[in-house]
């Protein structure tokens, strides 16, 4: 008997296959794969410097973001934006071991080993992070109007946020405004490419 | 996008890969696959190569899923794609009876499921509910639609059918009208419901709901407030309640009548219709102010093609007052000109007629009589002759027009000249064309327009980019590129030209699917389809096969596509997809014949040359297509007419020994004609056929006739003799050649147009009579200026008879219906319907054979020439033509009596040149003009002639003294009309 259980273990062990990656999302004619959410969270709770969570809730946000960011890709590869550059990146992964580390590699390097990550790969998300950053820049900063009323009135109604009086403050509240704007104008856009987008979920990633 | 996933591949990850599966079996071909997926046996595996691998494989198309999964074997690692095959559509068929609307048509065209497109099972539900919707908007609300699929592996395919039950169409019933304002239709609600339609007057029945009925009764009251000059009324359809209780719809009308809107024209006089014609918002049922600006210039062009050449027009809109929108055009038509001529100077490399061929600026005419000219039209012919010579290599051009007023002193009357100065033309110095690898840049080359010493224009440069990625998408790249730059050469006015071509990757042919034939033999789709697994997939290929399958004409359908074409495959397989056309094809006919013809009679021998005449005919055609599932056809065609009694089998054959020009057919015949007036003619006969389309304009055809020919209703006494009156045998070999290079058949301008057919019936084949028969025809047409079309054609015809049988002289050895009749409509217009030619005389017609006094019947020749010209040119407005025509020619006795004599000698000379002019006019109709032609005979023959009975002509005797003979045996001096009206439908040549 002992023969047998033994024999249907190892046959079962031997029969074990492991799912290593499948298609999570359909974005379009593209994929978002489970690997690629995976790495999304590993570089998520990295910069974030929190614990690394795999669970549904967590894997289906990181799929939303990465749904957001195919769609950016699409645009880009079709409207003929500028990019972020290799020292671009180089400078802001400088900054968090700066910011972050004391400037010491070996303790970046350890804390990128702890959450599954190279620096390659950490410097390819911050090169992708500020592509988006440009690409939001570019295609809807032209759009943006704030009026010198609109101004004044926000300024009359967070006057507790500034130090200076309306002069010196303008400029600063001049940027929120055109921050709001344009971000507001991001998540129109985005909300109307997803609507137009071919969006399927296959559930069996997100178990 | 970098990937690592250490969590999930760790336990693998950089082992090696002992083996790679596929579960299912991968559907794509091996080239495709390798190329998707980066994974190989031996090699350890990574993360990113597994992530490529998706990559990879989800762009082909062909996957609607995929999970890879690892598994330990000894050291290594065995990899499995577990994949979900995508599916596509193979064809997409409804099922069940509809009584239209809807039609098939829009059944197919609403399920938006397109042959080779991939396939969903959500595509079902939305095809199906939108199957349904069509169905209620036509008042089918009990409509059920039954989706069923078929999955084949074959292609990944799907065969979808719908199958409906209709169930009963619903009715209207009293609609709902609103208004805008409340209560302001300004029509009653009967008025309103007359005027929908959806209610049937009188009987006050309500009409069945269909979606067409639905939008017109909206349409006809929209249309109503427009008679009422409310140009800006908006009538809206809201919704359509049913009531499944009873099966009603009531419709809810919203009305916005608006006010009257009166357009005139001011300071100068305008008729309604010119306004309704030039001034758009009557169309387009609004008032802006461009549809406005828009009329002021259809008006001012109207203005100047009447001679007002500064025309100033301006408009103004007046504010409603008392429900009336006033529109007003000023108008200051300025004086009347007339453009009296138009000169062009500088010319040199293109000639005079070239550039006026180009030029809204046209000189006064018959057709126009003020000539046309405006500011815009001198600005544009300006902008158009540069743009000739810059295509031309002529960059520098300069063209400018001066206007003469008051030319030669006449008031009102001006010219224009137009002078060009060419510059110096550019040249092409060298081409230089990199990047064509695949494809040989000499077998290109010859089709380009801007190679060494051609002219230099941009304008060529995209026409070589068409020719250039027209070939490379004809070999199977669809994603080659090409880039065109150029520099000034060293050499003034000299360019060196760079094309540069990306090819891309080429994509072949995986196979061949087709689906969709119930009767048609598999084989017969084989044989048309050229294109084989492997070969380069070419769109055009592709296409022509299409083309095939219609000409085969069995297919009401036969829908193409590229399977998957987005996938990233090379391999693609096209799809065939067929609607077969019903296989029994019923025509019937009805048709009248007015002319000056005449049945033989059996007794009256007055009016030999025929008299008006009425012949009604029916026709019927009953064919069966795709006999066998071949492709062949059975027809039987009858006519019946007062004339003409036919019957015909035939079974066609088309593509005969797998030639796509090739057809063979075998007819069995049936035919008793009328209408020669001196003797009925049967025919029965066996026939084989074997035509061949050597190219788009040469045809040829041979054939082998076997045929009993007979005459019966003869009453003339000089034919009343054995020899004539027996049937006979004839076997005759023939072959036609017919070379067609008219621009249009039905109505040419220019072209040429030649048959000749040769026959010969010898006692080899069977035949009772020998002789040899050729006739000939060559048409030409030339085009004279806009729309002035002289044309001409000549027929000659000969017919040797040859071992003469005994008893016969030569000109009698051709049977009376094998010889050459002519007049009519189609031939001769001097003579009336088969009356041209030799005439009964009286003298025996066989030695020993009987003479009578002569009737003036007539008996056919041995020998033809007809010569037709016609000047065809337009007369009243677009679609009629007039037509001033020659006709010149006569059937002859035989080859040695042809003459082109003008005069007739005397009674019995019948071998001269008849002559006829006349007027004609043409209506152009859809099926072919519809032809008056009224002809005067210069020089028609006399005749002598009997009007008596037959009894009475037998007791004539022609050797008697004529004294001695009743008063009615004195001859008949006869002749034909000189005036001839002939009504037909088609150009006489």
């Amino acid at each position: 008997m002992r023969v047998l259980i033994l024999f249907a273990v190892m046959a079962y062990a031997l029969d074990a296959r492991t799912v290593i990656d499948r298609i999570a999302v359909v974005v379009g004619k593209h994929v978002i794969k489970a690997s690629d959410i995976d790495l999304d969270l590993r570089v998520t709770a990295f910069l974030n410097r929190e614990p690394l969570r795999e669970d549904a809730a967590a894997k289906k946000k990181s799929a939303e973001r990465l749904i957001d960011q195919q769609i950016i890709r699409q645009e880009l590869a079709t409207g003929g934006y500028s990019r972020a550059s290799d020292a671009d990146a180089n400078a802001m992964l400088a900054q968090i071991q700066q910011n972050n580390y004391g400037n010491s590699d070996s303790r970046m390097t350890q804390a990128l080993r702890q959450y599954g990550l190279t620096e390659d790969q950490l410097r390819a998300q911050l090169l992708w992070q500020l592509t988006v950053l440009r690409f939001i820049e570019q295609r809807f900063r032209a759009g943006v109007l704030v009026t010198d009323e609109e101004v004044r009135n926000y300024y009359d109604q967070h006057r507790a946020q500034f130090k200076g009086d309306f002069e010196s403050s303008a400029a600063s509240v001049r940027n929120i405004l055109e921050g709001e704007q344009i971000n507001r104008q991001f998540e129109q856009w985005l909300s109307d490419a997803r609507r137009r987008t071919n969006i399927e979920y296959h559930e069996e990633a997100f178990r | 996008m970098p990937c690592s996933c250490p969590a999930q591949t760790s336990p693998f990850e950089g082992k090696p890969i002992v083996d790679i599966r596929y579960s299912p079996e991968s559907g794509l071909n091996a080239s495709d696959l390798a190329r998707a997926q980066p994974l190989v046996t031996g090699a350890p595996l990574r993360s990113d190569d597994v992530s490529k691998a998706i990559d990879g494989l989800y762009a082909t198309g062909q996957y609607a899923d995929i999970a890879v999964e690892a598994e330990a074997s000894g050291n290594g690692v065995i990899v499995t794609f577990v994949t979900q095959p995508r599916w596509f559509v193979g064809s997409v068929n409804i099922e069940g009876k509809v009584t239209e609307p809807p039609n098939a048509g829009e059944l197919h065209s609403n399920t938006q499921l397109s042959l080779g497109a991939a396939f969903a099972d959500a595509d079902l539900t939305r095809a199906t509910e939108s199957i349904k919707r069509l169905f209620t908007s036509n008042g089918l609300y009990e409509a059920t639609v039954t989706p069923t699929v078929d999955r084949r592996n074959e292609g990944q395919q799907v065969f979808i059918t719908f199958t409906i039950d209709q169930g009963k169409r619903a009715k209207y019933q009293q609609p709902v009208i609103t208004a805008d304002p409340p209560g302001q239709t300004l029509l009653s609600n009967d008025a309103i419901l007359r005027v929908t339609g959806w209610r049937i007057p009188l009987i006050h029945f309500w009409r069945q709901v269909t979606s067409s009925r639905t939008q017109q009764g909206a349409q006809a009251l929209l249309a109503k407030y427009q008679k009422q000059e409310r140009l800006t009324a908006q009538v809206n359809l809201t919704q359509l309640d049913y009531d499944a209780d009873v099966r009603r719809v009531t419709p809810h009308l919203n009305v916005k009548p608006g006010p009257k809107v009166e357009v005139k024209a001011v300071e100068a006089k305008v008729s309604k219709k010119v306004m309704r014609r030039y001034v758009p918002v009557f169309q387009e049922r609004a008032v802006d102010n461009d549809l406005l600006v828009e009329g002021r210039r259809n008006l001012m062009d109207y203005f100047a093609s009447q001679g007002y050449y500064n025309v100033d027009i301006d408009f103004r809109v007046r504010p409603v007052t008392n429900d009336l929108e006033t529109v007003e055009y000023v108008i200051a038509q300025g004086q009347r000109q007339k453009l009296a001529h138009v000169t062009i100077a500088g010319n040199r490399y293109f000639d005079e007629a070239t550039i006026r061929e180009r030029m809204f600026i046209t000189p006064a005419s018959f057709q126009l009589r003020h000539g046309r000219y405006s500011e815009a039209f001198r600005r544009k012919d300006e902008e158009n002759i540069a743009e000739l010579y810059k295509s031309n290599g002529f960059r520098d051009v300069k063209v400018s027009t001066t206007v003469e007023n008051n030319y030669k002193g006449k008031p009102g009357q001006i010219a224009v000249t137009v002078t060009i100065n060419e510059g110096e033309q550019w040249l092409v110095a060298h081409l230089t064309l990199t990047g064509m690898a695949a494809l040989n840049p000499e077998s290109v080359m010859p089709q380009l327009a801007s190679i060494e010493g051609q002219p230099f224009a941009e304008v060529n440069l995209a026409n070589d980019r068409n020719v250039v990625l027209t070939r490379y998408f004809e070999n199977g790249y669809p994603a080659a590129t090409f880039k065109a730059s150029w520099q000034e050469s060293e050499t003034p006015h000299r360019v060196n030209v760079r094309y540069e071509v990306t090819e891309g990757r080429r994509q072949y042919v995986r196979d061949v699917l087709t689906s969709g034939n119930h009767y048609t033999r598999q084989a017969l789709i084989a044989k048309t389809i050229t294109l084989k697994t492997g070969d380069p997939l070419s769109p055009v290929a592709q296409s022509a096969i299409q083309r095939q399958f219609y000409d085969l004409g069995i297919f009401a359908r036969a829908d193409t596509a590229i399977q998957n074409a987005d996938g990233e495959t090379d391999y693609k397989y096209i799809l065939y997809n067929f609607q077969e056309a019903n296989r029994y094809r019923l025509n019937v006919g009805l048709g009248a014949q007015i002319a000056r013809f005449g049945a033989p009679s059996s007794d009256s021998l007055s009016n030999p040359g025929g008299s008006t005449g009425f012949s009604p005919s029916i026709s019927v055609e009953v064919s069966r297509l795709n006999f066998l599932g071949r492709g062949h056809t059975v027809s039987l065609r009858t006519v019946y007419s007062s004339l003409v009694k036919r019957a015909s089998i035939t079974y066609q054959q088309p593509r005969f020994r797998d030639n796509a020009g090739r057809t063979i057919s075998y007819t069995l015949l049936y035919d008793d004609s009328r209408d020669v007036r001196t003797f009925s003619s049967r025919r029965e006969e066996a026939s084989v056929q074997l035509s061949q389309q050597f190219s788009r304009s040469l045809n040829g055809l041979f054939r082998f006739s076997y045929r009993r020919v007979s005459v019966s209703n003869v009453i003339i006494p000089v034919l009343l003799v054995p020899e004539l009156l027996q049937p006979v045998r004839l076997g005759i070999l023939s072959g036609n050649l017919a070379q067609d290079r008219r621009n249009n058949p039905g109505n040419p301008s220019r072209g040429i147009y030649n048959t000749i057919d040769i026959g010969l019936a010898d006692k080899i084949f069977g035949s009772q009579r020998n002789f040899l028969r050729v006739l000939g025809r060559n048409a030409t047409y030339y085009g004279l200026g806009r729309n002035i079309v002289l044309a001409r054609q000549t027929q000659v015809g000969i017919i040797f008879p040859f071992a003469v049988p005994a008893g016969f002289s030569v000109r009698e050895a051709v049977p009376l219906p094998e010889r050459f009749f002519g007049g009519g409509a189609d031939s001769l217009r001097a003579f009336p319907f088969n009356q041209a030619g030799p005439r009964d005389t009286g003298a025996a017609l066989t030695s020993g054979g009987k003479s009578s006094q002569p009737t003036g019947f007539p008996l056919g020749g041995n020998a033809l020439f007809v010569n037709n010209v016609e000047l065809r040119f337009p007369f009243i407005g677009e679609n009629i033509q007039g037509v001033l025509f020659h006709d010149m020619g006569n059937v002859f006795s035989s080859l040695g009596n042809f003459s082109f004599r003008f005069h007739q000698k005397n009674l019995t000379d019948f071998d001269y040149a008849v002559h006829a002019v006349g007027f004609g006019i043409r209506y152009r109709t859809p099926v072919g003009p519809i032809r008056v032609d009224l002809a005067y005979s210069v020089n028609p023959p006399a005749y002598n002639g009997f009007s008596g009975t037959a009894a009475q002509l037998l007791q004539c005797n022609p050797n008697a003294n004529p004294a001695t003979l009743p008063s009615y045996c004195t001859p008949q001096r006869l002749s034909i009309s000189h005036l001839q009206f002939f009504f037909s439908i088609g150009q006489t040549f």
